[in-house]
Protein backbone atom coordinates (compact mmCIF):
# COMPACT_ATOMS: atom_id res chain seq x y z
CA UNK A 1 0.00 0.00 0.00
CA UNK A 2 1.93 3.33 -0.77
CA UNK A 3 1.03 5.90 1.59
CA UNK A 4 2.61 8.95 1.96
CA UNK A 5 2.33 9.37 5.53
CA UNK A 6 4.80 6.12 6.24
CA UNK A 7 8.07 7.13 5.97
CA UNK A 8 10.86 5.56 3.96
CA UNK A 9 13.41 3.99 6.06
CA UNK A 10 15.88 4.58 3.52
CA UNK A 11 14.74 8.21 3.78
CA UNK A 12 15.45 8.54 7.19
CA UNK A 13 18.58 6.58 7.43
CA UNK A 14 20.13 9.44 4.81
CA UNK A 15 18.61 12.05 6.35
CA UNK A 16 20.37 10.87 9.75
CA UNK A 17 23.46 12.29 9.01
CA UNK A 18 25.59 11.74 12.39
CA UNK A 19 24.26 8.53 12.98
CA UNK A 20 27.24 6.00 13.97
CA UNK A 21 25.38 2.33 15.10
CA UNK A 22 25.10 -0.14 13.10
CA UNK A 23 21.61 -0.86 11.41
CA UNK A 24 21.02 -3.80 13.80
CA UNK A 25 21.62 -1.81 17.05
CA UNK A 26 19.22 1.45 16.11
CA UNK A 27 16.65 -1.00 15.03
CA UNK A 28 17.11 -3.24 18.60
CA UNK A 29 18.19 -6.56 16.57
CA UNK A 30 21.22 -7.88 17.47
CA UNK A 31 22.64 -7.85 20.91
CA UNK A 32 23.18 -4.07 21.48
CA UNK A 33 26.15 -1.87 21.36
CA UNK A 34 28.22 -3.24 24.15
CA UNK A 35 28.62 -6.30 21.92
CA UNK A 36 31.07 -4.18 19.62
CA UNK A 37 32.03 -1.27 21.76
CA UNK A 38 35.63 -1.36 23.46
CA UNK A 39 35.11 -2.34 27.16
CA UNK A 40 37.63 -0.31 29.00
CA UNK A 41 39.04 2.26 26.49
CA UNK A 42 40.63 5.25 28.29
CA UNK A 43 37.93 7.71 29.33
CA UNK A 44 39.45 10.91 28.92
CA UNK A 45 36.70 13.22 27.87
CA UNK A 46 34.44 14.57 30.60
CA UNK A 47 30.49 14.33 30.75
CA UNK A 48 30.32 17.93 29.56
CA UNK A 49 32.60 17.19 26.66
CA UNK A 50 31.11 14.44 25.43
CA UNK A 51 27.66 16.03 24.52
CA UNK A 52 27.30 19.50 23.18
CA UNK A 53 23.81 21.23 23.20
CA UNK A 54 22.94 23.89 20.69
CA UNK A 55 19.30 25.26 20.52
CA UNK A 56 17.48 27.03 17.50
CA UNK A 57 14.44 28.00 16.62
CA UNK A 58 12.20 25.72 14.69
CA UNK A 59 8.63 25.88 13.27
CA UNK A 60 6.96 23.00 11.86
CA UNK A 61 3.02 21.47 11.37
CA UNK A 62 1.92 25.21 12.24
CA UNK A 63 3.98 24.89 15.78
CA UNK A 64 6.72 26.89 16.92
CA UNK A 65 9.79 25.19 18.78
CA UNK A 66 12.96 25.11 20.63
CA UNK A 67 15.23 22.39 18.91
CA UNK A 68 17.28 21.45 21.11
CA UNK A 69 20.07 20.28 19.47
CA UNK A 70 22.06 17.09 21.84
CA UNK A 71 25.28 16.98 19.87
CA UNK A 72 26.67 13.08 21.15
CA UNK A 73 30.55 11.79 20.67
CA UNK A 74 29.98 8.62 18.20
CA UNK A 75 29.82 5.87 20.50
CA UNK A 76 28.41 7.14 23.56
CA UNK A 77 24.66 7.25 23.99
CA UNK A 78 22.06 9.06 26.29
CA UNK A 79 18.64 8.51 27.77
CA UNK A 80 15.08 8.78 26.26
CA UNK A 81 12.52 9.79 28.72
CA UNK A 82 12.00 6.22 30.00
CA UNK A 83 15.83 5.39 30.49
CA UNK A 84 14.77 1.58 30.90
CA UNK A 85 16.54 -0.64 33.51
CA UNK A 86 19.64 1.77 34.08
CA UNK A 87 20.32 5.05 33.27
CA UNK A 88 19.07 8.87 33.80
CA UNK A 89 16.86 10.86 30.95
CA UNK A 90 18.53 14.43 30.30
CA UNK A 91 16.68 17.41 31.74
CA UNK A 92 16.29 20.89 30.39
CA UNK A 93 15.59 23.93 32.01
CA UNK A 94 15.19 27.86 30.37
CA UNK A 95 16.69 31.28 31.67
CA UNK A 96 15.97 34.29 30.72
CA UNK A 97 18.87 36.36 30.16
CA UNK A 98 20.22 39.72 29.17
CA UNK A 99 23.79 40.03 27.45
CA UNK A 100 25.24 39.60 31.00
CA UNK A 101 23.54 36.67 31.91
CA UNK A 102 20.71 38.66 34.33
CA UNK A 103 17.34 37.24 34.63
CA UNK A 104 15.09 39.71 33.10
CA UNK A 105 11.24 38.53 32.77
CA UNK A 106 9.38 41.50 32.38
CA UNK A 107 10.05 41.67 28.63
CA UNK A 108 10.55 38.33 27.65
CA UNK A 109 8.12 37.16 24.96
CA UNK A 110 9.55 33.84 25.22
CA UNK A 111 7.24 31.08 26.96
CA UNK A 112 7.35 26.92 26.80
CA UNK A 113 3.93 25.94 25.70
CA UNK A 114 3.42 22.29 25.82
CA UNK A 115 5.38 19.44 27.16
CA UNK A 116 9.13 18.67 25.40
CA UNK A 117 8.53 15.90 22.70
CA UNK A 118 11.16 13.42 21.90
CA UNK A 119 12.03 11.48 18.59
CA UNK A 120 11.63 7.64 19.09
CA UNK A 121 14.52 6.18 21.05
CA UNK A 122 16.79 2.62 20.12
CA UNK A 123 16.82 -0.26 22.07
CA UNK A 124 19.69 -1.12 24.22
CA UNK A 125 20.65 -4.16 25.24
CA UNK A 126 23.49 -5.05 27.69
CA UNK A 127 24.24 -8.54 29.05
CA UNK A 128 22.44 -10.07 32.00
CA UNK A 129 19.19 -9.04 29.79
CA UNK A 130 19.23 -5.37 30.57
CA UNK A 131 17.09 -3.13 28.47
CA UNK A 132 17.44 0.78 28.20
CA UNK A 133 16.10 3.03 25.57
CA UNK A 134 18.68 5.15 24.34
CA UNK A 135 19.72 7.78 21.76
CA UNK A 136 22.92 6.36 19.87
CA UNK A 137 23.69 9.11 17.61
CA UNK A 138 23.57 13.55 17.81
CA UNK A 139 19.28 13.86 18.35
CA UNK A 140 16.86 16.98 18.95
CA UNK A 141 14.35 17.58 21.65
CA UNK A 142 11.73 19.64 20.81
CA UNK A 143 10.13 22.06 23.02
CA UNK A 144 6.89 24.01 22.03
CA UNK A 145 7.06 27.45 22.66
CA UNK A 146 5.72 30.99 22.01
CA UNK A 147 8.07 33.72 21.08
CA UNK A 148 10.69 32.14 19.93
CA UNK A 149 12.23 34.29 17.24
CA UNK A 150 12.11 37.45 19.38
CA UNK A 151 14.35 35.50 22.15
CA UNK A 152 17.62 34.74 20.48
CA UNK A 153 20.11 35.14 22.48
CA UNK A 154 17.83 36.64 25.23
CA UNK A 155 17.16 32.75 26.94
CA UNK A 156 19.92 30.03 27.76
CA UNK A 157 18.75 26.47 27.88
CA UNK A 158 20.49 24.30 30.53
CA UNK A 159 20.83 20.33 29.52
CA UNK A 160 22.04 18.07 31.92
CA UNK A 161 22.68 14.41 30.97
CA UNK A 162 24.44 10.96 31.69
CA UNK A 163 26.44 9.95 28.78
CA UNK A 164 27.38 6.29 28.48
CA UNK A 165 29.46 3.46 26.59
CA UNK A 166 31.58 0.65 28.46
CA UNK A 167 31.07 3.59 31.48
CA UNK A 168 28.88 6.33 32.60
CA UNK A 169 29.44 9.97 32.36
CA UNK A 170 27.01 12.60 34.09
CA UNK A 171 27.25 16.05 31.92
CA UNK A 172 25.73 19.84 31.91
CA UNK A 173 26.08 22.36 29.18
CA UNK A 174 24.13 25.54 28.40
CA UNK A 175 23.29 26.98 24.88
CA UNK A 176 21.48 30.53 24.16
CA UNK A 177 18.75 29.94 21.48
CA UNK A 178 20.76 30.95 18.26
CA UNK A 179 19.24 32.53 15.19
CA UNK A 180 19.34 29.94 12.23
CA UNK A 181 20.39 26.20 12.57
CA UNK A 182 23.61 25.51 10.39
CA UNK A 183 22.84 23.30 7.14
CA UNK A 184 24.54 20.15 9.07
CA UNK A 185 21.68 20.83 11.91
CA UNK A 186 19.03 21.52 10.19
CA UNK A 187 19.11 18.26 8.06
CA UNK A 188 19.45 17.00 12.15
CA UNK A 189 16.88 18.33 12.89
CA UNK A 190 14.46 17.52 10.22
CA UNK A 191 15.67 13.77 10.48
CA UNK A 192 14.75 14.00 14.07
CA UNK A 193 11.38 15.57 13.63
CA UNK A 194 10.36 12.91 10.99
CA UNK A 195 10.88 10.20 14.05
CA UNK A 196 8.91 12.08 16.38
CA UNK A 197 5.96 9.90 17.54
CA UNK A 198 2.37 10.82 16.43
CA UNK A 199 -1.05 9.82 16.74
CA UNK A 200 -2.37 6.96 15.25
CA UNK A 201 -4.41 8.52 12.98
CA UNK A 202 -1.62 11.46 11.73
CA UNK A 203 0.39 8.30 11.28
CA UNK A 204 -2.52 6.92 9.18
CA UNK A 205 -1.83 3.58 10.93
CA UNK A 206 -4.29 1.27 11.79
CA UNK A 207 -3.20 0.61 15.35
CA UNK A 208 -5.52 -2.16 17.53
CA UNK A 209 -4.36 -1.76 21.26
CA UNK A 210 -6.12 -2.75 23.91
CA UNK A 211 -5.08 -3.78 28.01
CA UNK A 212 -6.95 -6.94 29.32
CA UNK A 213 -5.54 -9.24 32.08
CA UNK A 214 -2.46 -7.58 32.45
CA UNK A 215 -1.06 -7.35 29.73
CA UNK A 216 -0.99 -4.83 26.60
CA UNK A 217 -1.53 -6.49 23.24
CA UNK A 218 -0.96 -4.36 20.15
CA UNK A 219 -2.06 -5.19 16.77
CA UNK A 220 -1.08 -3.30 13.48
CA UNK A 221 -1.86 -5.64 10.35
CA UNK A 222 0.39 -5.49 8.09
CA UNK A 223 3.28 -5.16 9.97
CA UNK A 224 6.59 -6.93 9.54
CA UNK A 225 8.51 -6.01 13.23
CA UNK A 226 6.81 -4.20 15.93
CA UNK A 227 8.85 -2.43 18.72
CA UNK A 228 7.55 -0.81 21.80
CA UNK A 229 8.65 1.53 23.99
CA UNK A 230 6.77 2.30 27.22
CA UNK A 231 6.19 5.62 28.93
CA UNK A 232 8.25 6.50 31.93
CA UNK A 233 5.99 5.64 35.27
CA UNK A 234 6.61 7.21 38.76
CA UNK A 235 4.03 4.50 40.30
CA UNK A 236 5.69 1.15 39.21
CA UNK A 237 3.55 0.61 36.12
CA UNK A 238 5.49 -1.15 33.33
CA UNK A 239 5.97 -4.41 31.18
CA UNK A 240 7.88 -6.93 33.29
CA UNK A 241 10.12 -8.15 30.51
CA UNK A 242 10.49 -5.57 27.69
CA UNK A 243 13.57 -6.92 26.81
CA UNK A 244 11.86 -10.40 25.20
CA UNK A 245 8.14 -8.90 24.58
CA UNK A 246 8.81 -5.55 23.39
CA UNK A 247 10.04 -6.19 19.79
CA UNK A 248 8.64 -8.68 17.42
CA UNK A 249 9.04 -9.77 14.14
CA UNK A 250 5.22 -9.72 13.17
CA UNK A 251 2.21 -7.60 13.57
CA UNK A 252 1.17 -8.41 16.82
CA UNK A 253 3.06 -7.53 20.38
CA UNK A 254 1.70 -8.54 24.01
CA UNK A 255 3.18 -7.28 26.67
CA UNK A 256 3.16 -8.40 30.66
CA UNK A 257 2.59 -5.65 32.86
CA UNK A 258 3.44 -5.49 36.45
CA UNK A 259 0.80 -5.80 38.96
CA UNK A 260 0.90 -2.35 39.54
CA UNK A 261 -0.75 -1.77 36.41
CA UNK A 262 -3.96 -2.51 38.11
CA UNK A 263 -3.73 0.89 39.56
CA UNK A 264 -3.19 2.35 36.20
CA UNK A 265 -5.50 4.49 34.60
CA UNK A 266 -3.68 4.90 31.38
CA UNK A 267 -0.81 1.90 29.72
CA UNK A 268 0.81 4.23 27.40
CA UNK A 269 4.00 4.25 25.25
CA UNK A 270 5.35 4.88 21.25
CA UNK A 271 5.91 1.86 19.21
CA UNK A 272 7.85 1.94 16.02
CA UNK A 273 6.20 -0.48 12.83
CA UNK A 274 7.92 -1.54 10.31
CA UNK A 275 5.76 -2.88 7.17
CA UNK A 276 7.41 -5.06 4.56
CA UNK A 277 7.86 -2.62 2.23
CA UNK A 278 10.53 -0.91 4.39
CA UNK A 279 8.16 2.18 5.46
CA UNK A 280 8.26 2.84 8.94
CA UNK A 281 5.44 5.06 11.19
CA UNK A 282 6.02 6.15 15.09
CA UNK A 283 2.98 5.99 16.78
CA UNK A 284 1.80 6.67 20.44
CA UNK A 285 0.03 4.28 22.01
CA UNK A 286 -2.18 4.85 25.16
CA UNK A 287 -5.30 3.22 26.17
CA UNK A 288 -7.46 2.88 29.11
CA UNK A 289 -5.68 0.90 32.46
CA UNK A 290 -7.38 -1.10 34.72
CA UNK A 291 -8.52 1.70 36.75
CA UNK A 292 -9.67 4.06 34.68
CA UNK A 293 -13.61 4.29 34.86
CA UNK A 294 -15.66 1.85 32.24
CA UNK A 295 -12.40 0.64 31.10
CA UNK A 296 -13.55 -2.92 30.58
CA UNK A 297 -16.51 -2.63 28.88
CA UNK A 298 -15.13 0.73 26.64
CA UNK A 299 -12.23 -1.95 25.18
CA UNK A 300 -14.34 -4.82 25.69
CA UNK A 301 -13.64 -6.76 21.94
CA UNK A 302 -11.38 -3.93 20.90
CA UNK A 303 -9.26 -6.61 19.20
CA UNK B 1 5.77 -10.03 40.40
CA UNK B 2 8.58 -7.44 40.56
CA UNK B 3 8.13 -4.18 38.10
CA UNK B 4 10.35 -4.34 34.98
CA UNK B 5 11.99 -7.15 36.74
CA UNK B 6 12.06 -10.42 35.44
CA UNK B 7 14.77 -13.95 35.35
CA UNK B 8 16.08 -13.76 31.69
CA UNK B 9 17.90 -16.50 32.12
CA UNK B 10 15.69 -19.23 32.30
CA UNK B 11 18.01 -21.91 31.70
CA UNK B 12 18.43 -24.05 34.30
CA UNK B 13 17.48 -24.74 38.12
CA UNK B 14 19.41 -26.52 39.35
CA UNK B 15 19.05 -27.87 42.75
CA UNK B 16 17.02 -26.48 45.04
CA UNK B 17 16.80 -27.00 48.73
CA UNK B 18 15.23 -24.90 51.72
CA UNK B 19 17.51 -24.54 54.90
CA UNK B 20 17.10 -23.75 58.11
CA UNK B 21 16.01 -19.89 58.50
CA UNK B 22 14.34 -20.40 54.83
CA UNK B 23 17.42 -20.02 52.89
CA UNK B 24 17.00 -21.31 49.28
CA UNK B 25 20.55 -23.45 48.42
CA UNK B 26 21.55 -23.28 44.72
CA UNK B 27 24.14 -24.08 42.75
CA UNK B 28 26.40 -21.21 42.63
CA UNK B 29 27.97 -22.08 39.07
CA UNK B 30 25.18 -22.92 37.52
CA UNK B 31 23.06 -20.06 35.62
CA UNK B 32 19.50 -20.24 37.28
CA UNK B 33 16.29 -18.31 37.02
CA UNK B 34 16.53 -15.63 39.48
CA UNK B 35 13.66 -16.03 42.13
CA UNK B 36 15.19 -13.04 44.52
CA UNK B 37 11.36 -11.73 44.84
CA UNK B 38 10.20 -10.19 47.56
CA UNK B 39 8.27 -12.43 49.92
CA UNK B 40 10.71 -15.46 49.12
CA UNK B 41 13.67 -17.10 50.40
CA UNK B 42 17.11 -15.48 49.65
CA UNK B 43 19.05 -17.33 47.20
CA UNK B 44 21.71 -18.94 49.09
CA UNK B 45 25.57 -17.76 47.62
CA UNK B 46 29.08 -17.76 48.42
CA UNK B 47 31.69 -15.36 47.04
CA UNK B 48 35.21 -14.17 48.34
CA UNK B 49 35.56 -10.38 49.77
CA UNK B 50 37.81 -8.32 47.46
CA UNK B 51 40.34 -9.25 50.53
CA UNK B 52 40.03 -12.88 50.12
CA UNK B 53 37.76 -13.64 52.61
CA UNK B 54 35.22 -16.61 51.75
CA UNK B 55 31.45 -15.36 52.71
CA UNK B 56 28.35 -17.16 52.70
CA UNK B 57 25.17 -15.55 53.06
CA UNK B 58 23.95 -18.42 54.96
CA UNK B 59 26.86 -17.28 57.76
CA UNK B 60 24.59 -14.50 58.85
CA UNK B 61 21.54 -16.64 59.11
CA UNK B 62 19.07 -15.31 62.26
CA UNK B 63 20.34 -11.29 61.09
CA UNK B 64 19.46 -8.79 58.84
CA UNK B 65 21.20 -8.65 56.00
CA UNK B 66 21.87 -5.68 53.32
CA UNK B 67 22.66 -6.25 50.10
CA UNK B 68 24.02 -3.57 47.55
CA UNK B 69 25.30 -4.30 44.10
CA UNK B 70 28.23 -1.84 44.01
CA UNK B 71 30.57 -0.29 41.51
CA UNK B 72 33.09 1.65 42.47
CA UNK B 73 32.96 4.29 39.35
CA UNK B 74 29.19 4.67 38.62
CA UNK B 75 27.70 8.39 38.75
CA UNK B 76 24.61 6.81 41.05
CA UNK B 77 27.34 5.52 43.41
CA UNK B 78 29.69 8.26 43.54
CA UNK B 79 26.85 10.43 44.75
CA UNK B 80 26.46 8.77 47.57
CA UNK B 81 30.49 9.44 48.61
CA UNK B 82 30.69 12.92 47.62
CA UNK B 83 29.52 14.38 50.84
CA UNK B 84 31.88 13.22 53.20
CA UNK B 85 30.29 13.74 56.05
CA UNK B 86 27.76 12.41 55.34
CA UNK B 87 27.78 9.79 53.01
CA UNK B 88 25.15 7.30 52.46
CA UNK B 89 25.96 3.97 52.71
CA UNK B 90 28.95 4.57 55.20
CA UNK B 91 26.38 6.80 57.55
CA UNK B 92 23.85 3.39 57.07
CA UNK B 93 26.54 1.25 58.23
CA UNK B 94 27.46 3.43 61.55
CA UNK B 95 23.73 3.28 62.55
CA UNK B 96 23.03 -0.24 61.85
CA UNK B 97 25.78 -2.10 62.73
CA UNK B 98 25.05 -2.81 66.42
CA UNK B 99 21.48 -3.59 65.33
CA UNK B 100 22.14 -6.92 64.30
CA UNK B 101 22.68 -5.61 60.90
CA UNK B 102 24.75 -7.67 58.25
CA UNK B 103 26.41 -5.17 55.46
CA UNK B 104 27.10 -6.65 52.30
CA UNK B 105 28.51 -5.29 48.81
CA UNK B 106 28.17 -7.48 45.39
CA UNK B 107 30.35 -6.44 42.69
CA UNK B 108 29.38 -8.15 39.51
CA UNK B 109 31.01 -6.64 37.04
CA UNK B 110 33.20 -8.79 34.56
CA UNK B 111 36.79 -8.23 35.79
CA UNK B 112 37.94 -6.92 31.95
CA UNK B 113 35.35 -3.75 32.69
CA UNK B 114 36.92 -0.91 34.05
CA UNK B 115 33.84 -1.31 37.00
CA UNK B 116 35.37 -5.25 38.17
CA UNK B 117 38.99 -4.15 37.95
CA UNK B 118 40.54 -5.08 41.54
CA UNK B 119 42.82 -2.57 41.68
CA UNK B 120 39.90 0.00 40.99
CA UNK B 121 37.85 -1.02 43.77
CA UNK B 122 40.62 -1.43 46.13
CA UNK B 123 41.80 2.21 45.60
CA UNK B 124 37.87 3.26 45.49
CA UNK B 125 36.93 1.65 48.78
CA UNK B 126 40.24 3.11 50.74
CA UNK B 127 39.37 6.43 49.26
CA UNK B 128 35.46 6.03 50.71
CA UNK B 129 36.48 5.00 53.52
CA UNK B 130 33.73 2.36 52.63
CA UNK B 131 33.14 -0.04 55.64
CA UNK B 132 30.97 -2.51 53.98
CA UNK B 133 32.52 -5.87 52.91
CA UNK B 134 32.97 -6.03 49.14
CA UNK B 135 32.42 -9.37 47.34
CA UNK B 136 33.43 -10.09 43.68
CA UNK B 137 31.23 -12.05 41.77
CA UNK B 138 33.17 -11.33 38.49
CA UNK B 139 31.28 -14.05 36.77
CA UNK B 140 28.03 -12.46 37.36
CA UNK B 141 26.86 -15.91 39.04
CA UNK B 142 25.40 -13.97 41.79
CA UNK B 143 24.03 -10.52 40.14
CA UNK B 144 21.97 -12.86 37.85
CA UNK B 145 21.05 -14.98 40.58
CA UNK B 146 19.14 -11.78 42.24
CA UNK B 147 18.52 -10.51 38.70
CA UNK B 148 20.29 -7.55 39.68
CA UNK B 149 20.79 -4.40 36.97
CA UNK B 150 21.88 -1.54 37.92
CA UNK B 151 24.36 -0.20 40.78
CA UNK B 152 23.30 0.29 43.45
CA UNK B 153 20.17 -2.03 43.77
CA UNK B 154 19.30 -3.14 47.06
CA UNK B 155 17.91 -5.81 48.94
CA UNK B 156 17.13 -6.30 52.48
CA UNK B 157 16.49 -9.80 53.82
CA UNK B 158 15.26 -9.99 57.49
CA UNK B 159 16.43 -12.77 60.30
CA UNK B 160 14.17 -15.56 58.68
CA UNK B 161 16.12 -15.58 55.69
CA UNK B 162 13.52 -13.83 53.29
CA UNK B 163 13.49 -10.57 51.37
CA UNK B 164 12.04 -8.27 52.77
CA UNK B 165 12.95 -5.02 50.27
CA UNK B 166 14.34 -4.99 47.08
CA UNK B 167 15.14 -1.85 44.69
CA UNK B 168 16.24 1.64 44.85
CA UNK B 169 18.52 2.99 47.99
CA UNK B 170 16.45 6.40 47.76
CA UNK B 171 14.08 8.47 45.71
CA UNK B 172 16.37 10.28 43.75
CA UNK B 173 17.31 8.54 40.53
CA UNK B 174 19.22 11.42 39.56
CA UNK B 175 22.94 11.03 39.65
CA UNK B 176 23.05 14.23 40.81
CA UNK B 177 22.70 13.80 44.47
CA UNK B 178 20.85 11.56 47.37
CA UNK B 179 17.28 11.77 47.42
CA UNK B 180 15.38 12.91 50.60
CA UNK B 181 13.59 9.34 51.11
CA UNK B 182 16.21 6.28 52.07
CA UNK B 183 13.74 3.52 51.14
CA UNK B 184 16.45 0.77 53.02
CA UNK B 185 16.37 2.65 56.37
CA UNK B 186 12.50 2.43 56.03
CA UNK B 187 13.03 -0.99 55.19
CA UNK B 188 15.24 -1.46 57.71
CA UNK B 189 13.41 0.52 60.77
CA UNK B 190 10.19 -1.53 59.50
CA UNK B 191 11.99 -4.98 59.97
CA UNK B 192 13.69 -4.54 63.11
CA UNK B 193 10.53 -3.82 64.60
CA UNK B 194 8.71 -6.55 63.52
CA UNK B 195 6.38 -4.77 60.86
CA UNK B 196 6.09 -5.81 57.38
CA UNK B 197 7.52 -3.51 54.92
CA UNK B 198 5.34 -0.64 53.93
CA UNK B 199 7.04 -0.11 50.70
CA UNK B 200 9.18 -3.32 49.61
CA UNK B 201 9.56 -2.80 46.31
CA UNK B 202 11.16 0.61 44.12
CA UNK B 203 12.70 0.94 41.47
CA UNK B 204 15.86 0.42 41.60
CA UNK B 205 18.16 3.01 39.55
CA UNK B 206 21.93 3.46 38.18
CA UNK B 207 23.90 2.52 35.88
CA UNK B 208 23.66 -1.32 34.27
CA UNK B 209 25.43 -4.02 36.04
CA UNK B 210 28.58 -4.92 33.72
CA UNK B 211 27.95 -8.81 32.94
Amino acid sequence: MANPIWRSSAAIAAACLVCTLPASAQTGKGKGMESFLPQTKEQTKTGDELVKVRAVPYAAGGETFVAVVFDIEPGWHIYWQNPGDSGAAPSLEFTPTDDKGAVRYGDMPFQTTGSTRWPMPERHESAGGILDFVYGHSVVAFVPAGGVTQSQGRVTVGADWLVCRDVCLPGSGQARIQATPSEADLALIQASFERLPTSAFMANVDLRASFSEGKLNIHVPGAKQLIFFPDPSEDMVGPTDAFHEGIADADKLSLQYSHESQNAKVISGVLEVHRADGAEAFVQVSVPGPAASGAAEEHKGTE
Amino acid sequence: MKPFKKAMLGIAIGATALLGAGIATVQAESQMSAKAEVGLAAPEFKLTTIDGKAISLSDYKGKTVVLMWFSPKCPFVVKHFADKDNQTFNTMYNDYKDKDVVFLAINSAKPTHAYGDVATNKSTIKEWNFQWPVLMDGDGTVGRLYGARTTPEMFVINKDGVIAYHGAIDNDGSPKGPGDVNYVRQALDEVLAGETVSNSETRPYGCSVKY
